[in-house]
């Protein structure tokens, strides 16, 4: 020590500083990363229904929503109107950002569109930016590639993303990317920490050339499967995996001719990275009528106008809380998440007392959840969907990690639990 | 009135030189512990803004003043946008690294260049 401070005593502080760090450094990634459990971990077998009763259909909205008045489902027409009035309440400007900033909303129930709405510039052909709602229909590509008999979700990740075929790593499989518990060192974090997030990294600067290249650099933090940590970068080295399994050429035009071309998804956009695999965790681009469509799949148990495009028990798995979630430590900010299968459930976690993240809405209810207020609500007892697209910069007060910007009134932005609360009274009961 | 100790005083200014020394050694270490992402950071504002620019006018096709409204960000002041609406891109200039965006096709939007 003392001759580190001599020596800085001289002004040679920056350039031995740096010396001695490197060597630190090294020293620290040689240790750093987690050993990988070498026990072989129980294979998951699809099958089954889905947790719910799957409503039979004769009109399918390829085409189009069929569209009706509220009250021809049963609907309250004036908790209808106080739901639009709500979410399409203004409490700021375009330039202060605050408050609720509502783009679209999107009701339907029992298979027909009773309410839509559009603000802010945007209509029903708007193509809008999704953000993580993006993760969500990631997810069912790889569903529709198992389908096809591309992708097993037992595959390691190696097998197709060759990447990853080193030591530790290599023990991923594609299921622990599905439930975000691939184990990779990841920093989740958006505007609060640019430096030091990950996301940002991956998107716009050290990833974007290749993301998936990108996350299958990160070292283990846990061992694959042990712990579960909302990543986007988990998503993105799927992304990789699934354009391995389903080839060069098939690639380009894998979401449509795989997915949105089935459903009539014809305002989709899908953003690709440098090495043009697409942005799966991210960059997503759609109507909220589309979007409402992903919903109806799923309601559907992955049959479209009788045609099976997922597998039997893929929307099972899908809506099966990732295990490695009851493992893994709550915070204040993973508190408000049920982990599925890229989508969020309201199961809570008893045996740990933490109450469902929605308890205004009904056990069923799943949805897909983007940042900055983008939201598909899914609740299968009461076939209804409801889309709401939004770019809120405030949050209410009632999130779990609210910070000090949050606003207290939920009347005056967005809260999904209020949101919820009226949806919910919109369907007498 | 007593004059500090001449004597003293360059051990004092030897103590704060080591304690100088000390920061700057920890400033450097964290630097070099954390270099791959220090780094990166001055390209950030500039390749955020142009990608999420080009795909809010031509993936959204929503205009100029909504866009900027949308992508602005209140940490790092940016230098300079420019728009090619014909060719579909967007060049933003910030902490003097510029970056462009343009938009590749109606499936597959923009992309960083």
């Amino acid at each position: 020590m003392s001759l580190i401070e001599t020596r800085v005593g001289f002004g040679f502080g920056i350039g031995f500083g740096l010396g001695l760090a490197v060597p630190l450094v090294v020293l620290a990634g040689a240790c750093g990363g987690a050993s990988a459990t070498s026990q072989p971990r129980e294979a998951i077998v699809l099958g089954g229904p889905p947790p719910f009763e799957v409503v039979s259909r004769t009109q399918w909205p390829t085409e189009g929503w069929p569209v009706v008045e509220p009250e021809e489902v049963g609907m309250d027409p004036a908790a209808v109107d106080r739901l639009a009035a709500y979410v399409f309440a203004r409490s700021g400007d375009d330039v202060d950002r605050k408050g609720q900033r509502t783009n679209a909303l999107v009701i339907v129930k029992d298979g027909k569109l009773v309410f839509e709405r559009y603000a802010r510039g945007y209509g029903p052909d708007s193509s809008l930016l999704t953000w993580s709602v993006s993760k969500s229909i990631a997810g069912t590509l790889v569903g529709r590639a198992v389908m096809e008999g591309k992708l097993d979700v037992n595959d390691p990740v190696a097998r197709h993303y060759p990447p990853v075929d080193r030591e530790g790593v290599r023990e991923i499989r594609i299921v622990d990317l599905l439930q975000m518990s691939s184990g990779l060192d990841w920093n989740e974090t958006y505007e609060t920490s640019p430096v030091f997030s990950s996301v940002m990294a991956m998107l716009y600067t050290r990833g974007r050339a290749d993301m998936a290249a990108f996350v299958a650099s990160h070292e283990l933090a846990h061992p694959p499967g042990t712990h579960w940590s909302y990543s986007s970068g988990d998503t993105n080295l799927m992304m990789g995996a699934l354009r391995g399994a389903v080839g060069e050429e098939a690639w380009p035009d894998y979401p449509w001719t795989a997915l949105f071309d089935e459903l009539g998804m014809r305002s989709a956009v899908w953003e690709r990275d440098g090495a043009g695999t697409i942005v799966g965790s991210s960059y997503l681009y759609a109507s909220a009528r589309d979007l409402a469509k992903w919903a109806f799949l799923y309601l559907s148990d992955g049959v479209w106008d009788g045609k099976r495009l997922l597998p039997e028990g893929w929307v099972a798995f899908t809506l099966t809380m990732a295990p490695a979630y009851y493992d893994t430590e709550l915070t204040p900010g993973t508190l408000d998440d049920n982990p599925g299968a890229q989508v969020y459930l309201n199961h809570g976690d008893p045996k740990r007392g933490v109450d469902k993240p929605w308890p205004e809405a009904p056990d069923d209810t799943f949805a897909a959840q983007g940042h900055w207020g983008k939201v598909i609500f899914v609740i299968p007892s009461l076939d209804m969907i409801a889309v709401r697209l939004g770019d809120d910069r405030q949050y209410t007060c009632n999130r779990p990690d609210a910070s000090d910007g949050c606003e207290p009134d939920e009347d005056k932005a967005y809260s999904k639990h209020h949101f919820l609360e009226l949806l919910m009274a919109t369907v007498p009961r | 009135m007593k004059l500090p100790k001449l004597s003293k005083l360059p051990k004092l200014l030897v103590l704060l030189g080591k304690l100088l020394g000390v920061v700057l050694v920890l400033v450097a270490m964290f630097v070099a512990w954390n270099w791959s992402q220090l780094s990166a950071f001055p390209e950030l504002p500039s390749s955020y803004e142009a990608k999420e620019l080009c795909s809010c006018l031509f993936v959204e096709g929503r205009d100029q003043q909504h866009c900027e409204g949308f992508i602005r960000q209140d940490v790092v002041p940016i230098d300079e946008r420019s728009y090619d609406m014909e060719g579909k891109a967007v060049s933003v200039r910030a902490l003097w690294v510029e970056t462009r965006a343009h938009y590749v096709s109606p499936r597959a939007g923009c992309v960083i260049d």
